[in-house]
């Protein structure tokens, strides 16, 4: 009889043990998509990719997990095979700008058989990866709106004077979101200054495309990853989190008009 | 239509493709691709409005972004990185900037010429169109790189989450 009350008991406490080591996996395993997600949302991936990738984690690590996406939020809930554990968080994304290099590598993991602890180490090598070196951006930047302005038509002089605005511009945006000032006030006056260098041909009377080097000067600041992902979510059927990066990009555009049109009233320049 | 003029709208889309894929930090070895995928894009989209039936813009980007989505489809494979890493800076010289913002401006030279007790109607009607335009045009770009992308896809025997190494 005692025998067996002891067998009873050592058998409770061995499905109390494993119960628990199951539950401190599902931890670590949620952890680890939770911050997945939200450095994908993040960076700008689509959609259909945060939930293709978080599918194949999950199969890989086991479990079942349930997303839903929202613009700055992300809620997570993951099972084990049979439904008798689960473990939810919610996620919290940043606004660093959108980040390619991050989705190609965070994508790149999702694919690779790994143990988890490894994936959890490479994927902090991968989110505290540094972004291209600054001035290399802001000449590369420079050179796509002097050819954006080559593409409207613009002449050689246009074009030599959007390159200057568009450096000026930048090397401004550059000093303001150094300092963390206000995204939509950085906008605006980055529009404002290059608007200001880019109708020097309107001022001083260089080349024959005036207008078309006005035009082109604040273009590099128009969000088209963010039009295009937006897109891309609703053909996903993700209308809350399509919505939230449409609004966020015709903020932007309307910012960049707003300093343009400023542009356009301090120097008196009537235009169309 | 010259070749030369093709081949110069290629170059400068490739320019303005691999500067604004580098502000969205994309992956440096991948920049080179972007360009060339942008270049046909847009080197596509030039000829159909230039040719002698003279395309429409809407259509003609239509086109452009199937060449980007397929082609960018097939490179993504062999790199093994997310198609839109590719697609989406390429597609980048397509964005309708002039008339997005045009949108605004129109506004606000409606709402100064309409303040001076002039007529200001053509300024709502240039509101409408740029604002009509902006839209369609990243609608039907986008759309039509995910056919691209889904055309690839089905014929080319591969499904997505299926990928070598």
């Amino acid at each position: 009889m005692a025998t067996q009350e002891l067998m009873n008991t050592m058998m409770i406490m061995k499905t109390e043990q494993s119960a628990a080591d199951e539950h401190t996996r599902l931890k670590i395993v949620c952890r680890f998509i939770e911050e997945y997600a939200t450095a994908m949302l993040s960076a700008g991936a689509t959609t259909s990719r945060i939930e293709h990738c978080v599918e194949r984690i999950s199969q890989r690590y086991n479990v079942v997990s349930d997303l839903s996406l929202l613009p700055s939020r992300i809620l997570l809930t993951v099972w084990d095979k049979n439904h008798r554990h689960n473990y939810s968080l919610v996620g919290h994304t940043h606004k660093n700008g959108i980040n390619l290099q991050t989705v190609t590598l965070l994508s790149r993991l999702s694919f690779v058989d790994i143990p988890l602890q490894a994936a959890c180490e490479q994927m902090k090598n991968i989110i505290s990866k540094p972004r291209l070196n600054k001035w290399i951006v802001v000449l590369l930047t420079a050179l796509a709106n002097l050819s954006f302005c080559r593409l409207f038509d613009g002449d050689w002089c246009a074009m030599g004077v959007v390159f200057v605005a568009t450096c000026i511009g930048n090397v401004y945006k550059n000093y303001m979101t150094e300092r963390h000032w206000d995204i939509r006030f950085t906008t605006i006056l980055a529009a404002y200054i290059s608007a200001i260098v880019g109708s020097s041909c309107f001022i001083f009377g260089f080349g024959d495309t005036p207008q078309i080097a006005l035009g082109t000067s604040v273009l590099w600041l128009v969000p088209g990853i963010r039009f295009i992902n937006a897109i891309s979510d609703m053909t996903n059927g993700h209308y809350v989190v399509s919505q939230s990066r449409m609004t966020d990009a015709i903020i932007t555009t309307i910012c960049l008009s707003l300093g343009l049109c400023l542009a356009l009233l301090t120097l008196n320049i009537r235009w169309k | 239509m010259e070749i030369t003029t093709l081949f110069t709208d290629g170059l400068f889309a490739s320019m303005a493709a691999i500067g604004f894929g580098s502000i969205n930090n994309t992956p440096r070895s991948l920049l080179p691709w972007c360009g060339f995928i942008a270049a046909i894009g847009h080197a596509t989209r030039f000829g159909l409005i230039n040719a002698s039936f003279h395309l429409n813009i809407i259509l003609a980007g239509f086109a452009g972004s199937i060449c980007i989505g397929i082609i960018s489809s097939l490179v993504s494979r062999r790199y093994s990185c997310p198609y839109e890493v590719l697609a989406f800076p390429a597609l980048l010289p397509m964005i309708p900037g002039m008339y997005a913002y045009g949108t605004i401006q129109a506004l606000i030279s409606y709402l100064q010429y309409l303040s001076d007790g002039t007529p200001s109607e053509h300024y709502l009607n240039v509101l409408a169109y740029n604002a009509i335009m902006t839209m369609l045009i990243i609608l039907f770009m986008v759309v039509g790189a995910l056919v691209g992308i889904f055309v690839s896809e089905k014929f080319c025997g591969f499904r997505r989450g299926q990928r070598k190494g």
